[in-house]
């Protein structure tokens, strides 16, 4: 159907296996990611699921294209970069505003202040300091139970904050984005650039504090 | 003591660590052991755990219903009551800098070029050069992850065809027989222990994970775990020293049972 010319696959293959440590598995990704880009910039009808081996029902087919359409709608706002352009810092403040209120409105039980912002985080997929998924139990299958992982931290690997050099262009990047949006936004806590300067750096010692006590890469 | 070595290249310099192994390979081994991160522990021991969270206030807040929560599954007990001593000594301005920060920095990528770009140098600064994934790249992945579930059966509608499924059947099954010679092999099996193994393997849902560094493949830990419908999963996981276990899962799951 819209199967890549093999020549070209080919290129594909070749190419990553060149500059990969691990060629197939790389090729094989980069050949899924351009199915999935073939399938996500079509529309419904393109797909012609009727002629694939396991067809959609006709009473089906108006709420199977509902559900591709979610999907579709959602990457398509992903690759609207001029509407992303225009917007800037914009899509950030709500949440950057909502998460200063839960410290200010507690800033006499931190214990309060530190579970909302944690629970009020993990609806983006924010996760400060630890993260949670829902799996069977070993012990008991028959139920789910709650996982709750390490996270936090920015750099791939823990072992990124023992370095100087790292540390530094990290703190500095995060530093910077920090300036871009107060540009726009009065940042909750932040009264001057200085005081950008001081939150990042805290936050970012913080970090590397969390790094050590952290036994995932 | 045993070292770990690994290194990365970058544009003028080396930068070479040197780490206990007991600090990182074996730690890692055990988070990935899905018996050593089994540990559930209730509410109430919880908040002596972790006392600068309030774990039930957490959960009511993040709970889609009514049905109440004993207990949590902590994968790393020691984590969990070292980072309640972390915040405890912590000033809590910088608690809310480190949680502003982790909120602009995970959604940063996806906002305008200009917010981005600093992040964007900093990876290519510290990574050597290496390129970053283009827009499309990132919203296909992105899409994959937030609608996954979506995304996969299209994919498998409009590109998974019949005659791939039958060559995963026959990878699967490969694996299956494979996996039956080693346990016919292992010698600390008794006979009634090896004859459920291998009633596993011929009836029970093979789902395999399987190290991409053939050398492993003598060191196989074999773990089996009931999944919620009762049916047997299998784990095959290595058990070698290696610096870093990229492992490749693959979710094939033929039910014969």
């Amino acid at each position: 159907m819209w199967n890549i010319p093999r020549t070209q696959r080919h290129i594909i293959c070749l190419n990553t296996y060149l500059s990969s440590e691990i060629g197939a598995f790389d090729a094989l990704s980069k050949e899924n990611t351009e199915f999935l880009q073939q399938i996500l910039e079509r529309s419904y009808n393109d797909l012609k699921l009727q002629n694939a081996s396991d067809n959609v029902p006709a009473a089906r087919v108006h709420a199977d294209e509902e559900i591709f359409n979610k999907a579709k709608n959602y990457y398509d706002s992903c690759r609207n970069e001029p509407f992303i352009e225009r917007l800037g810092s914009t899509p950030l403040h709500p949440s950057l505003e909502a998460l200063g209120i839960i410290f200010e409105d507690n800033r006499n039980d931190t214990k309060v202040a530190i579970t909302r912002g944690i629970a009020y985080l993990n609806q983006f997929g924010t996760t400060p300091l630890f993260t949670f998924a829902s799996s069977s139990e070993i012990s008991q299958p028959e139920i789910y139970g709650i996982y709750v992982l390490q996270s936090g931290l920015t750099l791939s690997a823990k072992e990124r904050y023992n370095d100087s050099f790292i540390l530094e262009a990290y703190e500095k990047a995060a530093a910077e984005t920090w300036h871009k949006i107060s540009q726009y936004f009065q940042l909750p806590g932040i009264n001057s650039n200085d005081d950008i300067d001081r939150a990042v750096a805290s936050a970012v010692n913080f970090e590397k504090q969390l790094s050590l006590i952290s036994n995932s890469s | 003591m045993s070292t770990l070595n690994f290194f990365f290249l970058k544009k003028k310099r080396i930068i070479f660590y040197s780490l206990p192994s007991h600090l990182s390979c074996h730690v890692r081994q055990e988070l990935s052991n899905p018996v050593s991160i089994n540990n559930p522990i209730t509410i109430t021991k919880l908040h002596e755990m972790a006392p600068v969270i309030d774990w039930d206030l957490l959960i009511s807040l993040l709970r889609q219903n009514e049905h109440p929560v004993d207990s949590l599954v902590i994968t790393s007990p020691s984590y969990i009551e070292l980072t309640s001593a972390l915040i405890a000594k912590t000033d809590i301005k910088t608690i809310q800098y480190h949680f502003m920060n982790n909120l602009i920095l995970s959604v940063i990528g996806a906002l305008s070029s200009d917010l981005s770009a600093p992040m964007n140098n900093m990876t290519l600064h510290i990574s050597g050069g290496k390129a970053l994934p283009s827009r499309q790249d990132l919203c296909i992945q992105n899409t994959n992850t937030v609608l996954g579930q979506i995304v996969g059966r299209f994919y498998v509608l409009a590109n998974f065809s019949q005659a791939a499924k039958d060559s995963v059947d026959k990878l699967v099954n490969r694996l299956r027989r494979s996996l039956e010679q080693s346990i016919k092999q292992l010698e600390f099996f008794d006979d009634t222990t090896r004859k459920v193994a291998l009633d596993k393997v011929n009836y029970g849902n093979v789902c395999a994970v399987i190290s991409k560094y053939a050398a492993c493949h003598l060191l196989l830990d074999v773990i089996a775990s009931k999944n919620s419908s009762k049916n047997w999963i299998w784990y095959i996981q290595p058990r070698c020293h290696v610096a870093r276990l990229t492992i490749c899962v693959l979710p094939i799951c033929d039910d014969q049972s």
